[in-house]
């Protein structure tokens, strides 16, 4: 262990815990986010129509990233791909290495469906998909 | 300017690049508020806003991200599901601040629970491992199946992480459909096809599974065909970058208690 940091624990001494336990260490790389917000878009009504949301970052490399979306105020975490009575699909990709895209789908299984508002919300972390150091 | 800031070994703090910080009070770090095993039908969480969330799924399969809901009341979940709650919030605010002793940073002074930046009472992400699964797929002409198996093919690449125990990972992802995926792809590149899962009523299916053990964490690839006629699934390449992290998928923790 190093002479110097930060450690911190939730279960027992500091200096002797598991790192699984430890709250805050020094000792190894914390996830950490870059960026996060949301915001709402609406999909027109009908089976198949899609919305893009393109979130730019300008890390230059492609992060880790998580993202959620919600209608009627219940929240899921995409990708939301498939789900008999869930009218709007999610899903999340890299457009480069500056750019994510969230995509909404209104599910073809609901052709007659009205338009929908959708909630997202995302973080990007500082950490690369890629290689990230530990 | 004020705040804490740590590099990795070997780089100077003054100078590092934000990539190499172990920790830096300019950014937030998402916060585990609690980590439980949620019973089937709808929970309360008692935070009063939505916190953001990660599933680690009970089960395989397309539709097991929306097998788990949040609001600003209840986790709601499709069978009994491991749920991690942060303290960071998707909508709304929480109306109580952090208390007790430790250590906590707010850049802006808003010691609100899903506000802080870091506070050592709720638990942070720490990075165990980091690296590369590849799955080399062969082109196959699966045929007509009489439901007798399934799935019909199966391809797998696991990694031994050496933990011991569940370990949480990243991304957080379980279950992919790639049907309508041109050749080799990165599953971090695609969190999810948006298109419908398999085009067939539910008879032609192709999909990635990341699954976790103590002792493994694998992907595979499975396909199946139980429509009519031949079906040829294409020779493929799929690569995974995965970040295993030091936290337990299931052991419950609760800040909040």
């Amino acid at each position: 262990m190093a002479k110097y940091g930060i450690i911190t624990s939730r279960v027992g001494g500091a200096k002797t815990a598991d790192a699984r336990l430890l709250t805050i260490t020094s000792e190894k790389n914390m996830l950490k986010i870059s960026t996060s917000g949301g915001g709402t878009v609406t999909l027109p009504s009908g089976g198949g129509s899609t919305v893009t949301k393109d979130v730019t970052h300008n890390l230059g490399y492609k992060p880790s990233f998580c993202a959620w979306m919600a209608t009627d105020g219940k929240w899921v975490q995409l990708p939301s791909v498939y789900k008999t009575t869930w009218a709007v699909r999610g899903s999340a990709s890299h457009v480069n290495d500056n750019v994510i895209r969230l995509t909404f789908l209104n599910d073809a299984a609901y052709p007659s469906g009205t338009s929908q508002e959708v909630s997202y919300f995302y973080m990007i972390f500082i950490e690369p998909r890629l290689d990230g150091w530990y | 300017m004020y705040g804490i800031k740590i590099s990795r070994a070997g780089f100077n703090v003054k100078t590092a690049s934000d990539v190499n910080l172990v920790y830096s009070s300019e950014f937030k770090t998402p916060k585990i508020i609690r980590v439980a095993e949620f019973p089937n039908g709808s929970t309360a969480h008692g935070l009063g806003y939505t916190p953001a969330f990660v599933t680690y799924a009970n089960f395989a399969g397309l539709d097991y991200n929306t097998s788990v809901t949040v609001d600003d009341t209840n986790v709601t979940c499709c069978g009994t599901q491991t749920v991690i709650l942060f303290s960071d919030a998707l909508s709304g605010e929480s109306t109580s601040g952090v208390s007790g002793r430790g250590v906590v940073v707010s850049p802006d002074g808003n010691l609100k629970t899903s506000a802080v930046s870091v506070y050592s009472g709720f638990d942070t992400f720490k990075i165990a491992k980091t690296g590369t699964l590849t799955l080399h797929v062969s082109q196959e002409d699966l045929g007509t199946d009489s439901y007798d198996k399934f799935p019909e093919s199966e391809h797998t690449d696991s990694l031994v992480h050496g933990l011991g125990y569940k370990p949480m990972y990243f991304p957080f992802v379980r279950s992919l459909g790639i049907l309508d995926i041109a050749g080799s792809f990165n599953v971090n590149d695609w969190l999810g096809s948006p298109s419908y899962f398999d085009g067939s009523g539910g008879n032609l299916w192709e999909y990635v599974n990341i699954s976790v053990t103590s002792t493994l964490l694998t992907m595979s690839v499975s396909r199946g065909n139980y429509a009519s006629g031949s079906r040829i699934f294409p020779a493929r390449t799929v690569t995974l970058y995965y970040t295993i992290f030091y936290n337990k998928i299931d052991e419950s923790f609760n800040a909040i208690e």
